[in-house]
This record gives structure tokens, sequence and C-alpha cells, in this order.
């Protein structure tokens, strides 16, 4: 009896360690536990569904998305301004202006191919001789509803007509331009604005505003366009 | 002694051990949090910042059909491009208050005939032509400048001549397959010569077949020519024309007067709009 006694007095430093530590990792367990609600509460923060103020003095309520997510007529629109902006070449916007000011449309990949697409649609009128007061215009018949083909990237069909107006020819002559168009989502606008920028640089801009990216042309009817 | 010495490290095992177990499994549960905050915290460090789309009611608006369209916005559409093409009044159409008084002559815009002449159309017709699909479009301005009467553009009064298509009737949009459809038109051109206020009416009774198609705005509007902005204003109304065929009337009371009045039977070189 009187071995255990001292023995206890010796070792009475040890339980209250173990106390102690088990009162102070129960409590820290109840910390963390708040810490996982706040995070779940600043996730849910993170997407809410914002108010929106218009330049008229209207405002919206607008619902998060996913980054990569688009919806199709943002894709159509997209597409279909694009287009018509690099196609369509007047004496006040000439082609290869038009072609710079739209080439960040168009991701660096793909910029070759879409130039030998423009070179051939050139072809095709046998404009070598091209003429300055010669006016192509592109007139869009339908934009497809886009397709899916992987996270960000969709396919879409458009067909459309440059029709080509010189002086002497005002009914004027078109040629078809019916391809299929890969976009893809991008992190950011990729078009950079010059210090002095030109309505071409604005109109590309504000296309561009859609975070898309033309990554991809080819011919109707290609099964491997990706 | 023996019995003490037995007890003694047990009792120590039961109380102490179970509170440094129980410990160590809190510790390893913090752990275990501590690890899955890291990476719930990582997950939101790392997630791109969302896109937002707008609602309407309160709600995520769903994709609306692409190839509706009203019916009235159909009449509308045939009225309106009809109007423009066969109304050849010999002047612009006014663009200012001083022009609708003291209107800008039209020089008409020069097209290569059927016959492989160029004739003259007057320029609203020209630009309406653009509501008209692409392969149908140059083969009926050619009809139009082989029927528009060189007399409509002559500055002498002693010559001059008008045409006023008046449409007496637009049938409802009947739907042929998605995205098309067929409507008929009850009209007649009348010529006046501006001299002696002759007239001469000629029935044009037409079946117009319409489709929707697809425009967006033009990305450079203050920038953009004339004949863009005319293009894009008319592609605007998301339809074009694809067809124009004779509309036969078999009412009872044109039949009365089939010889004149019905094209179908009687067919008049203004008659022959078929593609």
């Amino acid at each position: 009896m009187q071995i255990l006694k001292t023995e206890n007095k010796r070792n009475s430093i040890l339980p209250l360690f173990v106390v102690a530590t088990f009162c102070l990792n129960s409590f820290i367990l109840l910390i963390l536990f708040f810490h996982g609600y706040l995070l779940q509460k600043l996730d849910k923060k993170l997407t809410p569904q914002s108010l929106v103020e218009l330049l008229d003095g209207r405002s919206i309520t607008a619902n998060p998305q996913p980054n990569l997510e688009r919806d199709p007529e943002t894709i159509r629109r997209f597409v279909g301004e694009a287009i018509t902006l690099m196609l369509t070449w007047s004496q006040q916007q000439p082609k290869a202006d038009v072609l710079l000011a739209g080439s960040q449309l168009i991701t660096d990949n793909s910029r070759q191919k879409f130039q030998s697409e423009v070179d051939h649609l050139v072809s095709i009128n046998q404009l070598e001789n091209f003429n300055q007061s010669a006016e192509n215009i592109l007139v869009i018949n339908r934009i497809s509803q886009p397709v899916k083909i992987a996270e960000g990237k969709w396919k879409v069909e458009i067909t459309s007509n440059q029709l080509i107006f010189t002086n002497y020819d005002s009914l004027g002559k078109s040629s078809a331009f019916n391809k299929q168009i890969v976009v893809q989502a991008v992190d950011g606008q990729m078009v950079s604005l010059p210090d002095t920028p030109l309505p071409l640089n604005l109109a590309a801009y504000y296309i561009g505003e859609a975070r898309l990216q033309i990554s991809n042309v080819c011919k109707i009817g290609d099964k491997d366009c990706t | 002694m023996v019995n003490l010495l037995k007890n003694k490290p047990q009792r120590t095992l039961s109380v102490l051990t179970i509170f440094v177990f129980v410990t160590l499994s809190l510790e390893t549960l913090i752990l275990f949090l501590l690890f899955l905050q890291g990476t719930h915290i990582l997950q939101l460090s790392r997630r791109k910042p969302p896109n937002f789309v707008q609602l309407v009611n309160g709600k995520q608006a769903t994709v609306t059909d692409n190839l509706a369209r009203d019916p009235e916005a159909i009449r509308q559409f045939i009225s309106k491009i009809m109007l423009s093409m066969f109304n050849w009044s010999g002047n612009l159409p006014p663009q200012t208050i001083d022009e609708a008084n003291q209107p800008k002559p039209d020089l008409g815009i020069l097209i290569v005939t059927t016959q492989g002449s160029r004739q003259r159309i007057n320029t609203t017709s020209w630009i309406a032509g653009f509501a008209l699909s692409e392969d149908f479009r140059k083969g009926f301005l050619s009809q139009i400048a082989d029927l528009t009467p060189p007399e409509i553009f002559s500055r002498t009064p002693s010559q001059a001549m008008s045409a006023k298509l008046t449409i007496k009737r637009i049938y409802q949009p009947e739907e042929i397959s998605p995205g098309q459809w067929r409507v008929g038109m009850i009209a007649d051109i009348t010529q006046k010569r501006l001299s002696d206020n002759r007239k001469v009416i000629t029935p044009f009774n037409k079946d117009i077949l319409v489709r929707a198609i697809d425009s967006f705005t033009e990305p450079l509007a203050n920038s953009a020519s004339d004949l863009q902005k005319a293009i894009y204003s008319v592609r605007n109304d998301k339809l074009e024309i694809y067809e124009i065929r004779d509309l036969c009337l078999l009412d009872e009371d044109t039949n009365l007067n089939k010889s004149i009045l019905n094209p179908c039977l009687n067919q008049r070189p203004s008659g022959s709009f078929i593609k």
C-alpha cells in the first residue's frame, strides 16, 4: 500500500498531461469542425446569384456556371460575328487589316489553316487582280446548334455566302463558305487592344469578350475535325 | 503484496492507456480533417472564376427554338419585301423630312437581264433582293430587270411612269416543315403613266415560300459601307424568300373572270416568276 501511494504521487503529473492533451485535442477538433463549416459557406459564397447592373439603368440577376461552359447562343453568335468580321472586305476594311485584327480570335495553331481557307476562297473568284472597288460581304444563312465534342470545345456548321460586288457587277458573284468550325473556351480575353484602337480592333475585342477562340476550320462532313 | 503488484500495472493501464489511445485516435482524426480541409482550400484557390448567365424570371432561360417565327412577323416581312420590290416610283425612299417633300431621283442599278442586256432596276428592288435566297436572287432580279420599264427612270414628264404594288391580302403562313412556311399573297401591280394617268392593272397573286435564317448584329456597325448596311438591315429580319410561285385561286368569284384575272390560266409576262 505504501509503495502504491508513492508510485502514484510520482506519476501524478502524467495522467494530468494525458487529460490535458485529450481536452486540447477535443477543442481542436471542435475548431476544425467550425472551419469546415466556414469553408462550406465560402464555397457557396463564391458562386452567388449576382446582381448585374446594365448601362441603361436596368439590372438583371446572373447565375454562375462553370468557367468552361458556354451557352449555345453565345457560341453561335461568336462564330457568326467572328466569321462575318473576317470575311467582309471593302475599301474601308481592307482584307489584310481585317484578318490581322481578327487573328487573335483564332488559336495560334489554326491561324495558318484559316489563312489557307481564306486564300482558297479568294482563288475561287479569281481575284488575284484584286479590284480596289470590289466589296466582299459575308452573308450568313445558317449556323447549326453547337455540338459538344470535349470539355469546353464545340463544333458548329456554318452555311454562308460571300458576295462580291464590283462597280460593273451589282448583281454580285457569290461563293459558298460552308464549313465546320470548332471553338474552344479560353480563360480570359484573348484580344488585346492597341493604345489607339481602330474600330476594327474594337469590333474584334467585343467579339472576343465571349472568351472563345476558333480552334479549327474544316470541310463539312469531315469526320475527324476536332 | 503479490496481489498489489499484480493490480497496480493493470490499473494504470486501464485508465491512462485508454486516455492515451483515445487521444491518439482523436489526433489521427484531426490530421485527417486537416488534410481534407487542406485539399478543399486548395480547390477553392485553384477554382477559375465562374461565368454568369442572365436569368429570366429567376430561371435560366431555356434554349429558344431558333427556327420559330411569329406568323405576324412573317406576314410583315413579306409585305415589306414585296412592296419595296415592286413599288417603282423612280425616286429614292426619303431619308429626311426634306427629302419627303422633294424626293431624290433614283438613278437605278444596272442589272444583266435574262437576255444578256443591261437594264436598270430600282434601288429599293435591288436592296429588297437581298431578302431572297442566294440561288434565287440573281435570276429573280434579272427578271425584274426585264420587267422594269425604262420609263420609270425617265425625267421627262410626258414619258415618266410609275408602278405600285397594292397588297389586298396576305394569308396566314402555313408551315411546310420546321422553319419553312408558305404564304399566299393577293395583290395588284398598277402601272400608271404620269402624263395622262392611264392605269394598267395586273393581278399579282403569288405563293411565297419563306424560311428562317440566322442573322447576327454586324460587328463593324459604325464603319460599315452603305452596301453592308443595306444587306444586313434586310437580313436582320431573320427570314428569306426562297421561292415564289403563282398562286392558283380556285374561289368561285375569281373563276367568273378567269381569263382576265387568274394568272394560273392566263400566263402574262408579269405572272411568270417561277423559279
